[in-house]
């Protein structure tokens, strides 16, 4: 992507009042399927990462966040299950959101973000704060969107990316986009391994059991009628075989095999001013635990789940959009530690957006469900943004969102609790954006409140057993910074997050664990004609690892750079071959306690572009 | 004169023996070493006056590249060597018990190892094996001398706590309200003598005098305690404690009275009881959920753990005498499961 589309992307993106349109074509309504994201996302705050910089790092979902976001993961070790903290919530109430739908796992009510491949999505966003009414359970901290892109226009287009790393790490990405103004397809394929076995700094061990070998397919069509029909096919398969890295080099060696597949149909009808869409989804997901990989006994469990939606935008006036989705899901779940229950969830929302003048806009949405296995609180958002001038727009926005409680919660064979209730919070936030003419900085701060957080205890009659009984307030600040310019052929951007977190429970006013008060990155990148330069940079404050705080057993903070060349072989575009030096200060650093993290280590790679 | 010479020699020669006797054997002679699970499992140390307290002291003595394992469950000893059992890890470290220093690793044998006992030279040690099958239970036989694993004897039930009396080892069969066997064992040639059903999930066993002292603890109905006679294996009596009580554990002997627990309650009584009240002997001021998680009496002071109940954070140990009084309160570690004494 050269730097002038990528500064059209921006200008758009921020340009949303000004030039009173209700699409951004960065998040192009027409190509994506995730409208709402697009449409309803004003009064918060949406950082989007485009292939380049996808390309620019590892290929796991859980690296580029952490690199490229004010998002904290915690890793049980390089490659294996990772799960967010989005401003200091909990893993289950960060939700991620493909195409449009939520993917969260049924069973643990979170992703694992190190089962996502990046090299599948056209574009990743990250949007803060609260979004249930639009996308359901678990968006609370904020959502995290893959979008695949469908457009309909001539093209060809092939590329082949293969990499090679320290510790055996293989990386090949292929994906094929042909077109015309009719039809359109793009298949790609991502494999990734590695066997992980890298040597713990300043110690004699090293990473043991901890390779990997994961695998995903994304098949997208689309066929368009005429203007006002189309239709659009999603499919994503995802494969993971990993090994859980030992904590002590006895430990018996386990491992773990997911299969995901999600798979969307769409059909949009545009007649007068309305679009209808109608979207139907199944999505599934399969996995193996194998305590002992040397034994076949596994426990497993299996969650299918279909969806259908039908979503009715209505453009009332030219600055009043109305928008209602309906939603019916039936989810079939079955494991070895798990009841085999239906879960049956429908559920009704209603968005406006309404611009008002030139210099504001409001939102305002309400979604209410209707479930087999719990009661859903009434949800709602709003939120108003304003253009005090043309380089500085103020936001607000107040939401009460939810998670559910998964099947893990309800039905786990030994202590699953049917009589639980949803988490639910209150929140809301201010954001300050500025605009000017190479750099965008914006600095929000929030407030968000959660009721009935669901937490395993010991109980009486079993070991553990899940309860509403947590209440957590976490507040903070995020500042995002970008700053692009050209100096005749030389190019450079400069991007930052930093995020100040406080997250408490209510009854001990402690800071949850594995939640650092400070988290910062930035990354600088430099190009000139056929060579291009980028140095990032990660900074991940001391967290505490004991619910009371107890300071001998923090974790110390931690700063890790990585530097990357890379030159264009031949014509611009074509062939590009690229060098990674990754943590080159070979910094000695644990995310979890007692997972220590890969120290100086490289990768290399070549992208094949016809 | 020659024999006043002689045992004057002897005299003084029994003088040196005293002294030696009293020189502390290492750092943590004299003392209290309190168990904690973990997570990464730690060990505590106490003075025997209480007025010592050292966290962690594996760590200290031996540095942060070794560890004794994920869940750390028992200790035993054989002569000045500590056997620390992970069943997290499924290792046994050996450390001197007075020092600390670490010694070896067994590694080979285990699957879910829980408690250990030592007898004419092997330490027997129960294995859990797998969790979704209760008969596949085993017990790994350990040469002491070159701490080779040798043949395991299999169970065929659950095997839990395990003790040695007369040559024969008792193995209770007993996990959270499940199971209801002792397995009486012959080391000598690996079999199964008999099994003696004791009604209800059986969790601590005492020998005292010839007689078995088996608490069986319940979560839905009464608990009780059975007596077994060992001169044939036979069940002498019960005595089914009050239904109010709860699931009581712990069952400890010392100077002829029996002490348990339910929950944060210790109760004391004596040994030919034919029936027990709930009034307890005291009650350990706490709301967590766990108390009780580690008990031993010894020396005439009752020791009791509190974990956090969370398992999140560092948990404390009671202190009482044998008469109810409260003595001390200590911190130790994260979720401390047993109390072990060096004297």
């Amino acid at each position: 992507m050269t730097a002038k589309k990528l500064l059209l992307f921006s200008i758009l993106l921020w340009c949303q009042l000004v030039c009173a349109q209700q699409n951004s074509v960065a998040l192009d309504v027409v190509i994506i399927s995730d409208v709402q994201l697009a449409r309803f996302s004003s009064t918060q705050s949406v950082q989007i990462l485009n292939d380049s910089v996808i390309e620019n790092n590892h290929p796991s979902l859980s690296s580029l966040l952490r690199y490229n976001s004010v998002m904290v993961f915690k890793e049980n070790g390089f490659g294996m299950v990772s799960s967010p903290a989005f401003r200091g919530t909990s893993a289950q109430q960060t939700a991620v959101i493909w195409n449009g739908i939520n993917i969260n796992s049924q069973f643990n009510g979170q992703t694992d973000f190190n089962a996502i491949s990046t090299g599948e999505f056209n574009s990743i966003a990250i949007r803060g704060g609260g979004g249930s009414v639009i996308y359901g359970s678990s968006a609370i901290g904020g959502t995290v969107h893959l979008n695949n892109e469908i457009q309909f226009k001539r093209q060809f287009n092939n590329e082949i990316r293969t990499n090679y790393g320290s510790f055996n790490t293989v990386g090949v990405h292929y994906n094929v986009a042909a077109g015309s103004e009719k039809f359109m397809t793009r298949i790609s394929f991502s494999k990734n391994s590695s066997d992980n076995d890298f040597e713990y700094v300043d110690s004699n061990r090293k990473n043991e059991n901890g390779a990997f070998d994961n695998r995903s397919l994304t098949a997208n069509f689309g066929y368009q009628f005429n203007a006002s029909h189309a239709i659009k096919v999603y499919s994503y398969f995802f494969s993971g075989n990993r090994q859980f890295s030992l904590l002590t080099p006895t430990d018996t060696r386990s491992k773990y095999h997911d299969l995901n597949m999600r798979n969307l149909f769409e059909y949009t009808a545009i007649f007068n001013r309305f679009t209808s869409k109608i979207k139907l989804a199944f999505l599934s997901e399969n996995y193996h635990h194998f305590e002992d990989s040397s034994a076949d006994f596994s426990s497993f469990g299996k969650a299918e789940t279909a969806i259908a939606k039908y979503d009715l935008a209505f453009a009332l006036t030219k600055d009043i959009l109305l928008n209602s989705v309906i939603e019916f899901s039936q989810t079939t779940g079955i494991g070895s530690d798990v009841g085999n229950v239906t879960r049956e969830i429908g559920s009704a929302s209603f968005l406006m957006s309404h611009i008002v003048g030139k210099r504001l806009q409001y939102e305002v949405g309400f979604r209410k469900e209707s479930a087999t296995d719990y009661n859903s609180p009434f949800l709602f958002s709003g939120g108003i943004v304003t253009a005090i001038s043309e380089k500085y727009k103020l936001k607000w926005n107040a939401s009460r969102n939810f998670r559910i409680p998964t099947y893990n919660d309800l039905y786990w064979t030994e202590g699953g609790n049917p009589d639980l209730k949803p988490e639910s919070s209150y929140q809301t936030e201010i954001g300050n954006e500025f605009t000017f003419k190479n750099l965008q900085f914006s600095l929000t701060s929030y407030i968000i409140r959660i009721e009935d957080m669901i937490q395993w205890l010991p109980g009486v009659a079993s070991s553990w057993l899940p309860r509403n009984v947590n209440n957590v307030r976490t507040y903070g600040g995020e500042i995002l910074i970008n700053w692009k310019k050209s100096f005749g052929q030389n190019a450079v951007t400069i991007n930052g997050n930093y995020a100040y977190t406080v997250s408490e429970d209510l009854a001990t006013g402690k800071q949850l664990i594995y939640i650092p008060f400070h988290k910062a990155t930035a990354s600088l990148g430099y190009a000139y004609k056929k060579f291009s330069a980028n140095y990032q940079v990660l900074f991940n404050g001391e967290v505490f690892t004991r619910s009371d705080n107890a300071p001998r057993y923090n974790l110390d903070s931690y700063t890790v750079s990585n530097v990357g060349l890379a030159y264009q072989i031949g014509k611009s575009d074509t062939l590009k071959a690229g060098v990674q030096l990754l943590n080159i200060f070979n910094e000695k650093y644990e995310v979890m306690v007692r997972r220590p993290f890969p120290g100086r280590h490289f990768n290399a790679y070549l992208t094949f572009k016809f | 004169m020659l024999l006043a010479s002689i045992s004057a020699i002897f005299l003084f020669a029994s003088c040196d023996n005293d002294d030696d006797n009293d020189a502390p054997l290492g750092t943590y002679d004299n003392g209290i070493l309190v168990l904690n699970e973990g997570g990464l499992g730690t060990v505590s140390f106490i003075s025997a006056d209480l007025a010592t307290v050292e966290q962690d002291v594996f760590a200290l003595v031996n540095g942060n590249e070794q560890d004794i394992g994920a869940y750390v469950q028992s200790m035993f000893f054989d002569g000045d060597r500590a056997f620390i059992i992970s069943n997290g890890s499924n290792k046994i470290t050996v450390v001197n018990r007075y020092t600390f220093e670490y010694l070896a690793t067994i590694t080979a044998g285990f699957q879910v190892p829980r408690y250990g006992v030592v007898f004419n030279g092997k330490a027997y040690v129960t294995n859990s094996n797998s969790f979704s099958n209760p008969t596949d239970d085993f017990i790994a036989v350990i040469n002491l001398s070159t701490l080779a694993v040798e043949a395991p004897i299999t169970i065929n039930n659950q095997a839990e706590k395990i003790i040695e009396e007369n040559g024969k080892l008792y193995v209770s069969g007993g996990f959270y309200g499940e199971g209801n066997l002792i397995s009486v064992i012959n080391p000598a040639n690996k079999s199964i003598v008999t099994t003696i059903n004791v009604g209800e999930s059986p969790n601590s066993l005492e020998e005292e005098n010839g007689i078995l002292y088996v608490l069986c603890g319940s979560y839905t109905s009464a608990s009780k305690m059975v007596r077994v006679r060992l001169s044939d294996n036979l069940i002498l009596s019960e005595v089914t404690f009050p239904q109010t009580m709860g699931n009581a554990a712990n069952l400890d002997i010392e100077n002829n009275k029996i002490y348990f627990s339910v929950g944060a309650k210790v109760y004391k009584t004596d040994l030919n009881v034919t029936t027990v009240s709930d009034s307890p002997l005291f009650t350990v001021p706490s709301n967590e959920a766990y108390t009780g998680y580690g008990f031993a009496v010894n020396n005439n002071r009752i020791f009791i753990s509190d974990p956090a109940s969370d398992f999140s954070s560092d948990g404390s140990i009671f202190i009482y005498n044998t008469s109810g009084t409260f003595i001390d309160e200590i911190p130790v570690g994260l979720g401390p499961n047993g109390f072990y004494f060096n004297d």
